[in-house]
């Protein structure tokens, strides 16, 4: 199994501009653009979309930053703006979308997988919504506890424990069904 | 070691979130005890399958999810309002069998109450008037074997 723990975008620790050191927004722009792209284009499915909430994070950072920002997790930071963008997004789109005449058309086709992972996608997916969110960020974007901790606004030991207890889960379900 | 506490500490050990402290205390447990090192694969194996479940389901990380199956979840899980329910019919219970047990109490801090069965899991409580008639008291009832206890 990969080591989850190395996380491929290296972000400065602070977002405070000094005279000695680049642009902060830029440096960040250039190390994060791509985890965040990937991001939003595994929570919409649209690249354009994707490009554009990019933007959008990105545009709120630099407000922030005009405004004083100070923080030691960055990257936290940024991935919080993210998903408050996203969960715009869904929200504007739950309010547009009208009911269509035949559900099947929205059916997404699961891939096909072992009865292990269909065994564990169906636990996961009866999980809290924030608890599947954990595991989204901490296993497709390789966030930190202190990370994901500040992306959802919640404290380091809840993103811990909930986390253990969905891995609980699944291997409970795999478990009792082999 | 609890099965709980090895759970957590391998999952925060694979993770990289363990201080180094403590994850050289677990690899040394893991290093001493076959039993924990077996546990240990287990839960590896979960998190492995969590991993690769959430990275080939996109959706899942979407505020609603739908479910072909209802999920099968862990006893301690299954149906909340429930235990909420059987936690409140307990409550109930007590209060209420605490007054009449109160109503028809001698009122001495030092009677003394039979222990409950041995059979019984729960810690037994009983509500008496405080001799002093300031009040009712809380005592607790022991769980060691038949004879009286005295109220302390």
């Amino acid at each position: 199994m990969a080591a989850l723990h190395q996380q491929p975008c290296s972000v400065m620790l602070t977002l405070v501009e000094t005279p000695e050191h680049p642009p902060a927004l830029a440096a960040l722009f250039k190390d994060c653009a791509s985890d965040l792209t990937r991001y939003f284009t595994r929570r919409h499915g649209d690249v354009e979309v994707a490009q554009d909430l990019l933007q959008d994070t990105f545009l709120q950072l630099a407000r922030k930053l005009k405004e004083g920002l100070q923080t030691n997790n960055a990257r936290g930071y940024i991935f919080g703006i993210a998903r408050h963008l996203s969960q715009a997004v869904w929200s504007e789109k739950a309010r547009r979308t009208s009911l269509p005449l035949d559900d099947s058309a929205n059916e997404i086709p699961a891939p096909a997988t072992d009865d292990r992972l269909s065994f564990a996608r169906e636990t996961i997916a009866a999980l809290e919504p924030i608890q599947r969110e954990i595991l989204d960020l901490r296993f497709t974007q390789g966030l930190s506890y202190a990370e994901i901790a500040e992306v959802l606004r919640i404290p380091i030991g809840t993103v811990r424990s909930r986390l253990h207890h969905a891995v609980a889960e699944v291997r409970y379900r795999i478990e009792s069904q082999s | 070691m609890k099965s709980t506490t090895l759970h957590a500490l391998v999952i925060d050990h694979h993770l990289g979130e363990l201080p180094p402290e403590v994850e050289e205390l677990l690899l040394h447990h893991l290093a001493t005890n076959p039993g924990a090192r077996a546990e240990a694969e287990h839960i590896l194996a979960a998190l492995q399958t969590t991993q690769e479940t959430v990275i080939a389901f996109p959706e899942l990380a979407q505020p609603s999810s739908e479910v072909t199956a209802p999920a099968l979840l862990s006893p301690k899980n299954r149906a909340p309002w429930l235990r909420r329910v059987a936690i409140a019919a307990l409550f109930a219970a007590a209060t209420s069998g605490a007054y009449f047990a109160g109503k028809s109490s001698t009122g001495t801090a030092n009677e003394t109450v039979s222990s409950p069965p041995k059979t019984s899991p729960w810690a037994r409580y009983r509500m008496t008037p405080a001799s002093n008639g300031s009040g009712m008291t809380v005592v607790r009832v022991d769980r060691s074997g038949d004879e009286n206890i005295p109220i302390q």
